[in-house]
């Protein structure tokens, strides 16, 4: 939004613009401050928005006031600007930074209340000075500056691409700041094209804000670099454990998903156990007993409590490299009561590669008479397209022989995936589709396990649910 | 000897009568009330909290200084933030939702709450702003989980009426309540989030209060504007008062959280004594040789530089802070509730000298209040020391004796008027106290603060916050006032329309005042709506009225309430309960004087809606016409037989009329 047609040629005449301090009379008396550009959203666009000198932004009406614009007292709007010099510390881990984006790398132009993205990625690391005490980020880099929600596959392979450099470099390891609302997907993508993985990589992001005295990102990069510097090469989300500020977790790639809009431990790890606990309570039980590595020490003092065992160990020896073929020619529809099969007709005449059926419960869909969509899937697979079979409960796995529903569905060639994310399985069959033609090759790709995106045995922890000791103290 | 001085200079500060005019007094307030809407500022949990809500759960958050608009940290902001403190709230469910917890983005501004501010703002010829911007209002004390309060100005230069004229209201606001502090340790606050977000109205006056006397009466009358008009919540805490303070040569000052009125007085003029004696001591301090700077203190305070000795007594114009001296010895020794700690080897004792500062340590600046308490507020506050001990106390209280005093000057070199700070707390946390002792002692301009008001005086809490402070909410659009909007919001009686009002329903003038001061006249409104004047006062038949006169109304809420309240009666008794109590005197079941006793019954008996059946069952039931006809027979027309046995069941004004017209 912007000023009214009316106001702009009012302001033009008196040379006044946004960023001038100016006097308003009107029929509500006589105030000065600084005229404001109109926020994006809200208001109405005949006002003019003043800062007055107690820090209040106001509204007048413009129309019938006089204004007048004071001399020489213009301030620079938007220019927010913090200095930031890189950790000279030479005992602490050296680390890489990859910034993409995000409400972690926003800063707010205080005058107009407007968000930006920052124009310098080491702008985020001004934001947490004490991140220098654990660990010297001398390595930054920023293939592209978006909020997630703008980015596609391409900006995928970009940022693989840039995080195999990283972990080819000195670093002991690599921090992605990134968007929230795909972070959980863009692990997953990492987590594919990644191969041979060396050393650890932590994505993270914020939920609150860099201008907010509650900012969680400064606990996310911290949580961050420890991870980094633990001896667990594997992607992984590192983000707010609970509400408070009290501990991280560093969630299984390819098995994370974010399950609430706001809060700062949004993200969860479905179906499995994070791999790590970091901070919180020293004498916590769960340090896993098993850390023969050169990088137990470091874990134990960066209060990374490995939450399980079978991941990747840290490896010089190995050389990662970015495997980023990726077909985005791949759909997801849902199941739904009374949606329609027809969208899968569409699709296939729309010459679509592969498509994630997210079924019911255990991987069903309608098979019976006319609302069948047997018939339709059928001729899906037919027509060469993958169809891939997730939940839309989520927690739990898909089965193929329990229901008549996804006996049909299993006999007309779908691949059914266990319990993988139905967002992973997206983001694995354009992975796999990038690489295999045959149907074959195709099925056996997404069938094996390739990071950790399978869990065959489910724990009663691995479900959250209501914890009645947790509820009240 | 050191007492002796004290006393006497305490006797001389409570003769000192200060030309306020004189002395350049200027004093501002700012009026915080909590508004009586259903819902919080923004979200949709209750306003209105209980403090026997459970605590459901509880949150740990560490909250940081950022830049605020201006690029630069707030000096409020950092100071609290250089704590490091860790902030721990209690989570109730019924009174706070994820809002509270700086887990969800607020919801829209509440209308309820914006509608009373722009109703308070008219009744105080305030002008509404025609577009309403929420700003966020960085706080780092943790009182808030964001670490800001969401504030909106309403309404601009606005005025009200006092004895000493017209004084003016340039800002009306409408803000969120901060969290309620349920404990306070020295590196850790635990906060309740139930008080968090309730509507508060903050109406300020521009610094022209002329007195103390002005400041109350000022802020008796905006307290008692909005009470009448109904928007207030009433209770503890509710309403609080912010002022501030400056004379000529001093500063602003700002002093928070006083909740009595009859404190504020003192409090403003406290504070103009406090300013004044500590510019006299400034003077002295210059004179007896000091030069700094603030920045100059600061500064050598961080390298150490020059120091008076022995052999160069006049010093070298700037004093600087010189190495801290252990003297656990003297406490070791010593009965004091110091010696444990030190002998166990938990403390330490640290002493620096204070160059020139002999005697006016212990210089009492308000009352009660003494230049040493000033550096120890400093000291406290910065490291959440208990306290410290300075050479113009008595030795005693530390279990220590006049020579060790002495010995401790000897130790630190002192000479003439040089005197000394003592700490006793863990050595790191001795020094960075001492550190604050010394700032604050050579900080020759009065350094702008908030305090805190405790009864009559303040205590230093934190630097006044700069204009670094305050940014929009970008989660909260801008809310559109438009002038037909404000036009069509009802005025509420004002306190004299209302006090006119009910002389008018036939109330004596001071009943009448003091009903509207009293929390009552709500319920007064409520139990006289539709009963026009006195006709229907006490009528010896008493029938017809529909509703119970005002005279009654008011004398059931001022004096009956009140008496059975004192005699251990619950009478919070529901509007309607007590309605029917009245209706049952008006409608002539019941004699004025039964009135508590079955108001009594009603309140002992909250499951019986029936107060007839509780009057009848306690024989209280009026005794009128034939029934008392006959009862004067049985008593052979004796008024004072009759009365003595029946007084709670018989009118005796329907007594007197009956044997009037037998004889």
């Amino acid at each position: 939004m912007s000023y009214s047609k009316a106001v702009e040629a009012h302001l033009k005449k008196q040379k006044i613009e946004p960023g001038d301090r100016i006097r308003y009379s009107g029929n509500k008396g006589t105030f000065e401050g600084i005229l404001l550009p109109k926020p994006e959203l809200g208001g109405s666009e005949s006002c003019l928005m003043l800062k007055l000198d107690n820090g209040y932004n106001v509204g007048f009406e413009c129309n019938g006031a006089t204004l007048e614009k004071l001399p020489g007292s213009s301030v620079a709007l938007g220019n927010v600007g913090a200095e930031w010099k890189p950790s000279v510390s030479t005992n602490v881990p050296k680390l890489s930074l990859v910034a993409t984006g995000g409400t972690i790398s926003t800063k707010v132009d205080y005058k107009t209340g407007g968000v930006y993205m920052l124009s310098e990625p080491a702008e985020i690391l001004a934001k947490v000075p004490e991140l220098a005490e654990i660990a010297n980020i001398h390595r930054i880099q920023s293939p592209f500056r978006k909020a997630s929600e703008d980015m596609d596959s391409n900006d995928w392979k970009v940022l693989a691409n840039a995080v195999v450099d990283e972990l080819n470099s000195d670093s002991e390891g690599v921090i992605v700041t990134h968007g929230t609302d795909i972070l959980a997907y863009t692990a997953a993508a990492l987590s594919f094209m990644i191969r041979d993985q060396n050393k650890p990589v932590a994505v993270t992001g914020a939920q609150r804000s860099p201008d907010r005295g509650s900012f969680d990102g400064a606990l996310n990069l911290i949580w961050s670099s420890q991870f980094a510097a633990s001896d667990c090469a594997e992607v992984a989300v590192v983000m707010h454990g609970s509400s408070s500020d009290d501990f991280g977790l560093a969630h299984v790639g390819t098995k994370c998903r974010k399950m609430h809009t706001s809060r700062r431990d949004a993200f969860q790890t479905i179906n499995a156990q994070p791999w790590a606990k970091i901070g919180g309570k020293k004498n916590d039980q769960n340090v896993h007993p098993k850390q023969p590595d050169h990088h137990a020490n470091q874990n134990k003092k960066n209060a990374v409590h490995f939450l399980r065992d079978d991941y990747n160990r840290r490896d010089n020896e190995k050389k990662p490299i970015a495997d980023t073929a990726f077909e985005p020619k791949v759909a997801h529809i849902k199941a739904m009561p009374t949606s329609d099969w027809g969208m899968i007709d569409y699709l296939v005449e729309k010459k679509i590669r592969g498509i994630v059926l997210e079924g019911y419960a255990l991987g069903h869909v309608p098979t019976m008479s006319k609302h069948s969509w047997i018939p339709t899937i059928q001729n899906a697979v037919d027509s060469g397209v993958t169809v891939v079979v997730a939940t839309q409960c989520l927690n739990g796995g898909v089965h193929p022989t329990v229901y008549a529903s996804s006996r049909k569905l299993a006999q007309t060639g779908v691949i059914q995936l266990h319990d993988m994310l139905p967002e992973t399985a997206f983001v694995k069959l354009g992975w796999v589709l990038g690489h295999e033609k045959t149907p074959d090759k195709i099925r056996e790709m997404m069938l094996t396990n390739v990071a950790h995106e399978f869990n065959e045995r489910h724990q009663q922890d691995d479900f959250p649910g209501f914890k009645e000791d947790d509820q009240y103290e | 000897m050191e007492k002796e001085k004290t006393g006497l200079e305490k006797t001389n500060l409570q003769k000192e009568r200060l030309d306020l005019q004189k002395l350049g007094f200027k004093s501002g307030i700012e009026i915080h009330q909590r508004l009586a809407t259903r819902e919080k500022l923004f979200c949709r949990c209750p306003a209105a909290i209980q403090d026997e809500a459970p605590v459901s759960g509880t949150l740990l958050r560490k909250l940081r200084a950022v830049a605020g608009e201006l690029g630069v940290v707030d000096p409020a902001a950092a100071f609290e933030a250089a704590r490091h403190k860790t902030f721990t709230y209690q989570l109730i469910a019924e009174n706070a939702c994820l809002v509270e917890q700086d887990e969800e983005p607020p919801a829209g501004l509440n209308k309820q709450a914006l509608n009373m501010a722009l109703t308070v703002s008219k009744m105080l010829n305030a002008q509404a702003l025609d577009e309403i911007h929420v700003m966020r209002k960085m706080v780092a004390d943790g009182s808030a989980t964001s670490a800001f309060q969401r504030t909106a100005l309403v309404a601009l230069n606005g005025r009200i009426q006092t004895s000493l004229g017209d004084v003016a209201i340039p800002t009306i606001c409408i803000e969120e309540e901060s969290s309620g502090i349920v404990s306070r340790e020295s590196d850790s606050v635990i906060y309740r989030l139930d008080r968090l977000g309730i509507p508060l109205i903050e109406i300020a006056t521009d610094a022209s209060l002329q007195s103390g006397a002005h400041v109350a009466e000022t802020a008796e009358k905006i307290g008692r504007l909005l009470r009448s008009a109904g928007f207030a919540q009433r209770g503890l805490g509710t309403i609080r008062q912010d002022i501030n303070v400056s004379i000529a040569g001093g500063t602003r000052v700002e002093i928070k959280g006083a909740q009595q009125l009859e404190d504020l007085a003192a409090l403003a003029e406290n504070e103009a004594l406090r300013q004044h004696h500590l510019l006299q001591i400034a003077a002295e301090l210059k004179r007896r040789g000091v030069n700094n700077t603030q920045t100059d203190a600061q500064k050598n305070a961080q390298t150490g530089a020059e120091h008076r000795t022995q052999e160069n007594p006049h010093g070298v114009g700037k004093v600087a802070f010189g190495k801290p001296h252990g003297v656990s010895h003297h406490f070791k020794k010593a009965k004091s509730f110091l010696s444990q700690p030190i002998a166990e080897g938990k403390a330490v004792a640290m002493a620096i000298k204070l160059l020139f500062c002999k005697g006016l340590l212990g210089r009492e600046i308000m009352p009660n209040h003494r230049f040493g308490t000033e550096l120890s507020d400093y000291a406290k506050s910065k490291t959440g020391i208990k306290g410290i001990i300075h050479c113009d106390e008595d030795p005693t209280k530390y279990g220590l004796t006049p020579e060790d005093f002495k010995l401790i000057s000897k130790e630190l070199d002192c000479i003439e008027d040089d005197g000394w700070a003592i700490v006793v707390a863990d050595e790191l946390n001795a020094v960075k106290a001492l550190h604050a002792v010394f700032d604050r002692c050579y900080t020759l301009e009065i350094p702008k603060e908030t305090r805190k008001a405790e009864g009559q005086v303040s205590h230093f809490m934190r630097p006044l916050p700069g204009a670094a402070r305050m940014y929009p909410e970008t989660d909260v659009l801008p809310v559109v006032v438009t002038g037909a909007h404000v036009d069509g919001l009802e005025l509420p009686k004002t306190t004299e329309e209302r006090i006119a009002n009910y002389i008018a329903k036939g109330l004596a003038p001071d009943m009448a005042d003091r009903l509207v001061k009293s929390s009552e006249w709500e319920l007064f409104d409520q139990l006289t709506k539709g009963s026009g004047g006195t006709n229907s006062t006490n009528a010896a038949d008493g029938t017809n009225a529909k509703n119970a006169d005002a005279k009654t109304v008011a004398w059931l809420l001022l004096e009956v309430k009140p008496t059975l309240r004192r005699a251990g009666v619950d009478v919070n008794i529901p509007q309607e309960r007590m309605a029917a109590v009245l209706r049952l005197f008006s409608q002539g079941y019941i004699t004025r004087a039964a009135v508590p006793d079955v108001l009594t019954l009603v309140a002992k008996e909250p499951n019986e809606h029936d107060a007839q059946k509780l009057a009848k069952a306690a024989n209280l039931l009026r005794i009128r016409g034939t029934d008392l006809e006959k009862l004067c027979r049985e008593h052979q027309n004796s008024f004072p037989d009759i009365i003595k046995r029946y007084r709670l069941q018989v009118d005796a004004g329907e007594l007197k009329g009956l044997l009037e017209k037998k004889t």
